[in-house]
């Protein structure tokens, strides 16, 4: 079998054609469906609809007499299609369109599993599923591939499960603030915080919330796994214009003015394991790196804070040497003899 | 005569016809082919068929009858239309939310409908309230999509095809061509990977898809499966979870959370309290990797203790030391 590629122009004319060929089952379907809906639903202008409209006029069965065109009705803005009923039914979906949509389907379900009692979860959860099952089951059965997917793709949260999702999908779409307990790792504090929620998304392995925090009199972006409560209040916000413009870039690191430039030197191996995986956090954002003797590799990097470095240093021993700057070596020692006490002496206290 | 209504035509009649027809009767009476002389209308009709079956639609050559002499064309009705999924609007619905979420750069605004949103039009024809589609998304998900190797991909684990890659390994400067049978993806971290038989090595490997320099293509031609998954493949590798995920064989770990973290581990990690020490909340972990473990521990600082076994709670305590001590004497330490 070769396939040729098919030129730009013709691309053109194919999607117009595929466009046609589920306009058409959209109006037997749906009888009295107005332009400007078909329009919204198809991705497409007015006058495309109206030129798509047009062009069925002609268009029909051997001998090509009235009789055997579609009947093409426009009333008002109102569209009816008749004599058409072997294009009633739409074509089957194409790889094209049934591989995404399934892969996106599958990274939802993924996200959502394992989400913690009652407190979590969807309640598409469920249907979204049985959706799956359906279309794996009944899609390109001779291929048998689309129901093997299942298996074979996993979008992995690295921790902390979904929560609160339903109890925030109220809040963004009703405009109420919430309250929130929250824990800030990076630097290591339990605060009390009103937020005004935009956003829930998921990214590098997390979920998250962005919003306008109160405390912080400024737009901030929240783990869901690390808020300890979550209340929805009766203070009511005005939506953003776009909430998909909060969205961060894909790493969150963001430089500031007042970042602190960190030089570390670790085994190669564990310099790698930083820069490529990160454990529970993003991987580091590392700015230069460099190979030198005895299988080592000096990491510059930049942070605004220092408590989550420290903890992420005390991970490793020996194994890791802070080079810059020396009140992190300073903090990493001072640590590590504050958590041997409590080990030393367990029972006082 | 246009392009689209002629081939809108051609589908018709295909669609409609009970016998194969051949050339000569589709250039009869599709309009739009007659005017063209025979080796210029030949030329259009291969072209139009090509096209059409870039579409998916199924277009078959079949003999006109049962002598075999004459060979025509024909759609079968089975393989042309949607086959009827019964979805519920609450399926369609979370369909929507799964494909609406994914935030990719370059996503149309107005600019057209995306492929997945026209296969989910498809689908809910005939559904009244069959989801808001137009209403603003409240739930996001960035899953990098747009990868260039992904499609090629997940066409070969969906169909197990062996593919062919030059790749790049972390940490090194030269690109090797692999040869892989694809098992799986992942997307973890904010990248893809591939984890797959390497046909050189014969062992599971994982690739990050950005560390693969070239396109991916198929090993072989045909299309049917160069591979069978072997059933204890699993796509949840555990070079990819936490040290403290444990399994048979595994040594049962006592830890005690500071009440700052108690409730972070128990909701985050499902772990339920077994106790307490001092104020503090015990849990017990199944331990498989005792040093990852020991890592995983010391990332919580001073909010985590290991209790038991004195194993790994000696183990904890030498890598403190080890940290505890000056930059100079670790360097003495270490020759």
């Amino acid at each position: 079998v070769t396939k040729r590629k098919v030129s730009d122009a013709a691309r053109r004319s194919l999607s117009r054609l595929e466009r046609v060929l589920l306009l058409v089952p959209y109006c037997v379907q749906h009888p009295g469906v107005s332009i400007s809906e078909l329009a919204e639903r198809l991705g497409a202008t007015e006058a495309e609809i109206i030129d798509d409209l047009n062009l069925l006029f002609v268009c029909g069965l051997p001998d090509y007499t009235p009789a055997d065109l579609m009947e093409v009705l426009i009333d008002e803005d109102r569209v009816y299609i008749r004599m058409a009923d072997y294009f009633g039914r739409p074509l089957r979906l194409t790889r094209t369109e049934a591989i995404p949509l399934y892969v996106k389907g599958q990274a939802l379900v993924n996200l959502l599993e394992g989400t913690t009692n009652g407190r979590g979860g969807l309640r598409e959860l469920a249907p979204l599923r049985s959706a799956l099952d359906k279309l794996g089951r009944a899609l390109l059965p001779q291929e048998g591939g689309v129901a093997e997917l299942t298996k074979r793709i996993k979008v992995q949260l690295e921790s902390g499960e979904a929560q609160y999702l339903e109890l925030l999908r109220d809040a963004i779409t009703d405009h109420r603030a919430v309250d929130l307990e929250y824990y800030t790792y990076s630097r290591d504090a339990l605060t009390r915080r009103r937020v005004e929620p935009h956003l829930v998304f998921a990214s590098v392995g997390h979920w998250y919330m962005s919003g306008y925090c109160h405390l912080a009199q400024d737009k901030r972006m929240f783990r869901l796994d690390r808020i300890k409560s979550l209340e929805l209040t009766d203070d009511r916000f005005e939506a953003p214009a776009d909430a998909d413009s909060e969205l961060p870039p894909p790493l969150f690191y963001v430089p500031g003015p007042d970042d602190i430039t960190v030089k570390l030197r670790a085994t190669t191996e564990i310099a790698e394991w930083l820069s490529e995986y990160g454990g529970a956090f993003p991987p580091l954002p590392v700015q230069s790196s460099r190979d030198i003797r005895g299988g080592k590799r000096e990491l510059v990097f930049r942070t605004s804070a220092l408590e989550w470095v420290e903890k992420l240093l005390l991970r490793f021993g020996d194994d890791i040497e802070v080079l810059e700057p020396v009140e992190l070596a300073e903090r990493t020692r001072d640590a590590a003899k504050r958590i041997l006490a409590l080990y030393q002496r367990p029972r006082k206290k | 005569v246009q392009k689209v209504e002629r081939l809108v035509n051609l589908i018709a009649l295909l669609l409609n016809t009970r016998r194969p027809l051949t050339v000569e009767e589709i250039r009869n009476t599709i309009p739009g082919y007659q005017q063209e002389d025979y080796s210029s209308f030949k030329r259009m009709f291969e072209r139009d068929k090509e096209e059409l079956r870039s579409l998916g639609i199924p277009i078959e050559r079949r003999f006109t009858d049962v002598w075999e002499v004459e060979e025509g064309y024909l759609i079968s009705k089975d393989r042309y239309y949607l086959p009827e999924l019964d979805l519920t609007p609450e399926e369609i619905a979370a369909l929507w939310i799964g494909s609406r979420m994914v935030v990719e750069p370059g996503k149309p605004g107005k600019g057209g409908a995306m492929k997945e949103d026209q296969a989910l039009i498809k689908l809910s024809l005939g559904l009244e309230s069959a989801g808001d589609p137009t209403s603003p998304p409240w739930l996001r998900a960035r899953l990098h999509l747009d990868s260039p190797a992904l499609p090629r991909l997940l066409e070969a684990v969906a169909g197990r095809r062996r593919v062919k890659f030059a790749y790049k390994p972390a940490g090194t400067s030269k690109e090797a061509e692999r040869t892989v049978d694809p098992y799986a993806l992942i997307h973890r971290q904010g990248a893809w990977y591939l984890a797959g038989r390497d046909n050189m090595r014969n062992a599971v490997r994982h690739y990050k898809l950005p560390r693969i320099t070239s396109n991916v293509t198929f090993a072989t031609r045909d299309t049917e499966p160069d591979f069978d998954v072997p059933t204890d493949f699993s796509a949840e590798d555990d070079s990819f979870t936490e040290p403290w995920v444990g399994e048979e064989g595994a040594t049962t770990v006592e830890v005690a959370f500071s009440p700052r973290l108690a409730w972070w581990v128990q909701q985050s990690l499902g772990l339920e309290p077994v106790g307490t020490w001092k104020d503090w909340t015990l849990v017990r972990v199944s331990v498989t990797d005792e040093e990852g473990f020991v890592s995983w521990v010391l990332g919580f600082g001073e909010d985590a203790v290991v209790r038991k076994p004195d194993r790994v709670k000696q183990a904890v305590i030498r890598r403190l030391r080890a940290a505890a001590r000056p930059a100079a004497k670790k360097a003495r330490a270490r020759t």
